[in-house]
């Protein structure tokens, strides 16, 4: 027995002799940063035993005997590592580095691009950068539940998005700065919207899987297009890698909403694309059966299945001189929500209080999209030699939308008329970009680059076509409700489509004056074509004797022309108009480092050259219209780094906006109850931005920034009521003096082993005062507008309000879990996006206000073999409603949906959870 | 006899001063027709800006747009045609008087098109409806329109290219428009015949309506006279016959000043409110979003609904309609004449807020409940085919025909019989709302007509109107 226990005691002795353990920290070489997911490996009598660094770049292997051993370190990117070490203790910690990878090509060195899809490098990029960004790389998007990159925007600091109908993010407002603010880059090169009004771009065309790394740049360096006051979009997208790489997805998911009441489309294939008017010229007298109604049927289908593919392939060949990659995209997803919307009145009611709310219809909305994104971009880099480098870059972007907007136009009504609506309407919207790029050491100290880019942008909504259908509930003799027989509206049938064609050229040189000391320089030009084209025809559905037609189906419809002048195309519409532009800009910079400080500063010049063509009669003022103007934009961006690991900066750059294309254009567009026109007296938007800014990098992947915004707007864009004659009033776009916005970022990463939680906070206040207009009752009793002048408001009445789309509070947080052992990693996060202005009224204390809103969104994604993985991605978990309030006591009484008496709800957009669920493969 | 013959002479010479005095001559000359500024030549077809005079009886081609500009006046004399040979528009920046008299009125009409004004012609296809020119557009700087015994006929058509900033490229025009606020616009003793939409369409104005005929207005929608913010007027003694929807209409939308004010009286309205596409929307009187006025003594025949005056409801019912300044519309002694039950059930129509008038005719305790309350539904079967007003020649009962199916004056004649019930049954004890239109025979009113005793646009002592 008690040799037993000796036997014990000796094996529980060896055992714990045996039992050693290694463990250690890989870090990056040159900048000590942990590297994450690095395989680390020892081999033991021909066995190996591995396993994976953590989030802090960690490893542990256990149950290594006292000896000598190979241990091997690799990481994509970064060159193995081969030590050898000796086990002697129980525990033994051993750290190890890597080095990046290079590859030498003569002199030229070509670093692995697929660091910069890593967390870690994107943290390193904010810390070097010459100014002020925030950076979100592929690694981090992969495991986001978004699928586009409007939906991506809202997870950075200081960025909220404007949804659309199916509730995805489709504009970014950046630190309360409203899209027409901000502009969007693909590479570096900024591209054309295919909206028909405005600059700004829609970021939902964009799969998010294209992207090597999405930057928001948040202060303006001279090298840069001038016309960002909130920030610049600029989505890098993939690029070629140093090696063979293979990486391809595919899911398939669905949409909760569809889960309850079926999905109702319609098939747009044989849509006509051109009016009858564009195929048979404007002066052409179309006939009723010119016009389809095929897509007037709809099809329900229940729980329609979502599907998504991308690929990449990449690789350098021909002796490492040339790289390339290719990817693409498909997504086919059903979205939708149910809404409710309160149309408000063109003018509130004077009573009993002065602007009381009025709606004229409360409309119940079910929206049914098909949704299909398709992209395709190619990068390739050609090395002539050392000092020479060449690269194409091609993108092509397609997002074809088929809505159809079912709506119940009155459906709280207990008498009078109810009308369904059904509105079918395909939308095409097209980004083609071509770039060309050249990089030239022309002596040592002197680098020159240029770039020559054409883009392309359309979007057309072929044979939009909206069905009405009346009826009426009377009081019957029993004292209950009764309809009427269905009639049928007149059928409208639109067709609109435009371009924005765009040609940019971009050099820069740049020169190393002293070892501290970089000059440079360059310039721009840049012309844009911009054409709309809008014709409509509405198809009368009268019968002959003046009788109204009974609807059976839409197949059954007879439809006519009366008055006979509605067969003619609609061409004079306003909304036909060309505009150019051509933008000229040159800039010189310089960049000194002393010491600690590095100073980044210039002037930049842009002279702006636009015009336009409208619709407009030769004998009213403004048919066509031209309008130049320079700036001058100096910036100065200062860089203190306390250590390694910290900076702060203080910078300052002045920004412009220009108006919309259509803005200046003064041709009248009819209004309910006040027209709408473009006004060719704005002004361009002015600002001066201050940015100031602490950041710590604690470790390669953490991150802690504080800093506060502040920024000074001449003549920002608003509308308001403008007089154009004896009493006459017009709804322009105006310069309303200045406005202030300024506020704070808080941005934070940490890492505890295989747990992270990274968040951002933004505060921001802005401010702009604006005419705005009372209806009220005078002291007699009338009922008076102000303005104009009146006893009661001899100045017109204004309002100070924060800009539209500005949130005081905007913050996410992202709970997530990486095991790199397991292969595993998950991540939960939310979104919140504080209340904000979403319309602005023209009458005083109407504005819509977005409540304060939240979302919960999860993903995983797990390793299964070698180079397969699977992942979900679930959004909208708590299924958080957007709703709209107008902020006036809700006197009213009677109205459906409200929840508070203080406020009155006008909007109630629900879109329930969507799910996904895929596989991909990566080879790398 | 001395003393005698001394008077006899004393009275011979008396009566020959008298008989001298008499014998001064009387003398009647025709005054000068007033021309401003130069004759304008009707050689060449107009088009681009005109001012001056358009010569008496003389025709004139219109092959554009036409621009009378801001300080300049066109006048046009009595028997003056004006062809508009397209899709154009008289715009009136200055001022407008079209001056036509009784005997030689004016014309703005088109050529080589032929009314088909046969009771039961399909709308579908009649020219009326076709909008086969623009219309007399008042432009926001408009000082004054002053439009007497004239034809206005077929107009209302599209503007491929308006060429007033209140209508868009391609909308429709309305064949007489008008919209500054401080301008003047008359309409006297005139024809309104056809149009797409609205006849009348008014953005602002001091208005003054009066002893007009409105005939084919609206082809599935429109009223004779739809009235926007910023109006504020008369309108008497007009007929209105085969309106789409309302005849009048007031409303205060637009944002513009002062709140719409309308004095609608002694107005005839005829079989309104059939050809409008939509459902239910108003036949003869309308007052809503915010306007205010009054409605007494108008004679309304067989049309959709009776006077209805849009009200908040307490309850939301959901309807598109705003409510007019309830508190400040005064009506009453308005006469309604009906056919058919489904007309009867909306003398006071459902679901607004007209208030039963103890002078209206039928008198409505008559068939109304005792407990009615406005916006009720009722049963008016009790007064179909009551108080026949006696049209001199109009029959009624209304059986044969379909009430949309009269849409022109022809050979009726809407006076009143003198055994007619709207006689002397009027309301007097108001006067015009006084709005600065002046009187004048070339620049304002010929005459504001006072209300009378009998009730419609005909009254007996045939100081209404004259057609």
């Amino acid at each position: 027995m008690q040799h037993f226990y000796k036997i014990i005691i000796f094996l529980l002795l060896s055992n714990q002799l045996l039992a050693g353990s290694l463990k250690g920290k890989v870090v990056d070489s040159r900048t000590n940063e942990p590297l994450v997911g690095a395989s680390v490996t020892v081999k033991i009598n021909d066995k190996k035993i591995g396993t994976l660094t953590d989030l802090e770049g960690k490893y542990e292997i256990k149950n290594i005997s006292a000896g000598t051993y190979e241990i091997h370190c690799s990481y994509t990117g970064y060159k193995k590592a081969e030590h050898k070490i000796t086990v002697t203790q129980d525990k033994i910690t051993f750290n190890i580095s890597l080095t990046e990878t290079s590859i030498d090509i003569g002199e030229v060195v070509v670093k692995g691009s697929v660091n910069k899809e890593t967390e870690s490098s994107a943290r390193k990029s904010e810390k070097n950068s010459d100014n002020i960004l925030n950076i979100i790389p592929a690694k981090t998007i992969q495991l986001l539940p978004d699928i586009t990159v409007g939906n991506i925007l809202q997870r950075i600091s200081g960025v909220s998005v404007v949804r659309n109908s199916s509730g995805d993010g489709q504009y970014a407002i950046i630190r309360g700065m409203d899209k027409r603010y901000n502009y969007t880059l693909v590479n570096g090169i900024k591209i054309p919207s295919p909206d028909n009004k405005n600059r700004y771009v829609p970021m939902d065309i964009f799969p998010a899987e294209m992207l090597e790394r999405l930057e928001v740049v948040k202060a303006l360096t001279p090298n840069m297009e001038g016309d960002a006051i909130g920030g610049a979009m600029n989505m890098i997208m993939k690029s070629a890698p140093d090696h063979l790489t293979i990486s391809a997805t595919a899911s398939t998911g669905y949409s909760q909403l569809f889960a309850d009441r079926p999905f109702s489309g319609f098939d747009s294939k044989g849509i006509a694309f051109q009016a009858p008017s564009e195929i048979h010229g404007s002066k052409y007298v179309a006939v009723p059966s010119d016009f389809s109604v095929k897509h007037l049927n709809y099809q329900e289908v229940k729980l329609p299945v979502n599907s998504l593919f991308g690929f990449t392939l990449g690789n350098r060949i021909l002796n490492n001189k040339l790289g390339f990659v290719i990817a693409g995209s498909f997504q086919k997803t059903y979205r939708g929500s149910n809404s409710i919307f309160f149309n408000p009145n063109g003018q509130p009611s004077p009573d009993p209080a002065p602007n009381t709310p009025l709606f004229d219809k409360i409309q119940k909305r079910e929206y049914s999209t098909l949704q299909t994104r398709s992209g395709l971009h190619t990068k390739l880099d050609y090395l002539l030699n050392a000092n020479n480098k060449l690269s194409l870059y091609g993108m092509f972007m397609q997002l074809d939308e088929e809505m159809h907007r079912h709506t119940m136009d009155n459906s709280f009504t207990v008498l009078g008329d109810e009308s369904i609506l059904d509105r079918s309407r395909f939308q095409r919207q097209n980004i083609y970009n071509a770039t060309l790029q050249g990089n030239h050491t022309l002596t040592p100290k002197l680098k020159f680059n240029w770039s020559a880019a054409y883009s392309n942008a359309t979007s057309k909504t072929p044979d939009w076509t909206d069905l009405s259908v009346t009826y009426k509930i009377t009081m019957g003799a029993d004292g209950k409700p009764t309809e009427s027989a269905r009639y049928i509206d007149p059928v409208t049938h639109i067709w609109t489509h435009n371009q924005d064609e765009d040609k940019s050229g971009y050099l820069n040189f740049i020169y190393d004056l002293k070892k501290n000391v970089e000059i440079s320089a360059g310039g721009m030009y840049r012309t844009k074509n911009r054409s709309n084209f809008y014709t409509s025809n509405r198809l009368n559905t009268v019968l002959p004797g003046a009788d109204r037609q009974v609807f059976t189906t839409i197949n059954q419809a007879i439809f006519s022309f009366r008055p006979e002048s509605d067969a003619y195309a609609d061409t004079t519409n306003g909304n036909n108009y060309t505009a150019q532009e051509q933008i000229t800009a040159a800039y010189i910079q310089g960049k000194v480092l002393l010491n600690k400080l590095q100073i980044v500063g210039g002037l930049r010049a842009e002279n702006t050259s636009q015009s336009y063509t409208s619709q407009l009669p030769v004998t009213a003022i403004g048919k066509t219209g031209k309008i130049e103007y320079l700036d001058l934009l100096p910036s100065v961006h200062f860089k203190y780094s306390l250590d390694e690991r910290q900076n702060i900066r203080l910078s300052y750059f002045k920004g412009i906006s220009r108006p919309g294309y259509f803005e200046f254009i003064p041709a009248p567009i009819a209004g309910d109850y006040f027209d709408e026109s473009g006004n060719y007296n704005i002004k361009h938007t002015q600002s001066d931005n201050i940015d100031l800014r602490y950041e710590i990098f604690p470790k390669g992947n953490e991150q802690l920034l504080v800093g506060a915004f502040y920024k000074n707007l001449t003549n920002p864009i608003e509308y308001g009521f403008q007089q154009v004659g004896n009493n006459s009033y017009l709804y322009t776009p105006q310069n309303f003096g200045n406005a202030t916005n300024y506020g704070f970022e808080l941005v934070f990463v940490k890492y505890l082993r295989n747990w992270g939680i990274s968040g951002n906070y933004t505060y921001t206040k802005s401010s702009i005062t604006t005419t705005k207009r009372v209806y009220y009752r005078d002291a007699n009793g009338f009922i008076q507008n102000a303005p104009p002048a009146t006893p009661e408001y001899p100045t017109p009445p204004t309002q100070t309000r924060p800009l539209q789309g500005q949130s005081d509070h905007i913050a996410n947080i992202s709970l997530i879990y990486k095991n790199a052992k397991l292969d595993f990693d998950a991540q939960l996060s939310w979104v919140y996006t504080g209340k904000r202005i979403n319309i602005v009224s023209p009458y005083k204390d109407l504005d819509y206000w977005q409540r304060g809103t939240s979302q919960l969104d999860f993903s995983a994604e797990k390793r299964l073999l070698k180079n397969f993985s699977v992942f979900v991605k679930m959004t909208n978990l708590l299924n958080n409603p957007i709703i709209v309030e107008i902020l006036h006591p809700n006197t009213l009484g009677g109205l459906p949906e409200q929840t508070q008496d203080d406020k009155i709800l006008v909007q109630k957009d629900v879109f329930q959870q969507t799910y996904l669920a895929g596989i991909r493969y990566k080879l790398q | 006899m001395k003393k005698f013959s001394n008077l006899l002479i004393a009275i011979c010479l008396l009566a020959c001063v008298f008989s001298c005095s008499k014998s001064d001559e009387v003398v009647t000359v025709s005054q000068p027709l007033l021309t401003i500024g130069k004759a304008v030549d009707n050689k060449t077809p107009l088009s681009g800006s005109i001012k001056g005079t358009m010569k008496s009886d003389s025709v004139y081609n219109v092959n554009g747009d036409v621009f009378i500009n801001e300080n300049d006046t066109l006048l046009i004399q009595p028997g003056v045609k004006i062809y508009i040979n397209g899709n154009y528009s008289i715009v009136v920046k200055g001022t407008l008087l079209s001056l036509g008299s009784k005997d030689k009125p004016i014309y703005f009409t088109v050529k080589n098109v032929t009314k088909t004004d046969q009771i039961g012609a399909d709308p579908t296809t009649d020219p009326a409806y076709k909008g086969l020119w623009g219309g007399i557009l008042g432009e926001t700087t408009a000082k004054l329109l002053v439009v007497k015994w004239t034809h206005v006929e077929f107009g209302g058509g599209k503007a491929t290219v308006s060429p007033v900033s209140f209508i868009a490229n391609n909308g429709n025009t309305y064949p007489l428009c008008f919209s500054n606020p401080d301008g003047v616009f008359v309409l006297e003793d005139s024809w309104v015949y056809g149009s797409v939409d609205d006849p009348i369409r008014t953005f602002g104005g001091k208005l003054h309506v009066m002893r007009n005929t409105f005939e084919k207005s609206g082809f599935t929608g429109g009223e004779c006279l739809n009235i926007k913010s910023g109006s504020v007027g008369n309108f008497a003694y007009n007929l209105f016959i085969g309106s789409a929807t309302n005849g009048s209409k007031a409303s205060n939308n637009g944002g513009k000043n002062p709140q719409t004010t309308i004095y609608m009286y002694n107005n005839t309205y005829i079989d309104c409110g059939y050809r409008r596409a939509a459902a239910g929307r108003g036949g003869s009187i309308n007052f809503e979003e915010g306007s205010r006025g009054v409605a007494y003594n108008n004679l309304i025949v067989n049309c959709k609904y009776g006077v209805r005056i849009v009200g908040a409801n307490g309850t939301y019912l959901g309807n598109t309609l705003v409510s007019a300044d309830t508190a400040n519309i005064k009506y009453g002694y308005n006469f309604n004449y009906v056919d058919s039950t489904f007309i009867a059930n909306e003398i006071y129509p459902t679901g607004f807020a007209t208030k039963i008038q103890s002078t209206d005719i039928p008198a409505p305790g008559s068939f109304l409940p005792a407990s009615y309350k406005p916006g009720q539904v009722y049963d008016g079967s009790a007064v179909v085919g009551k108080n026949n007003p006696s049209f001199v020649n109009f029959p009624l009962p209304q059986t044969s025909k379909r009430m949309r199916d009269i849409s022109v004056v022809g050979t009726y004649n809407f006076r009143l019989q003198s055994n007619s019930p709207a006689l002397g049954k009027g309301f007097t004890g108001f006067s015009p709302l006084a709005n600065g239109v002046p009187v004048s025979a070339n620049f304002g009113a010929t005459e504001i007509t006072p209300p009378n005793k009998d009730l419609g646009a005909y009254p007996s002592d045939n100081s209404g109107n004259k057609h």
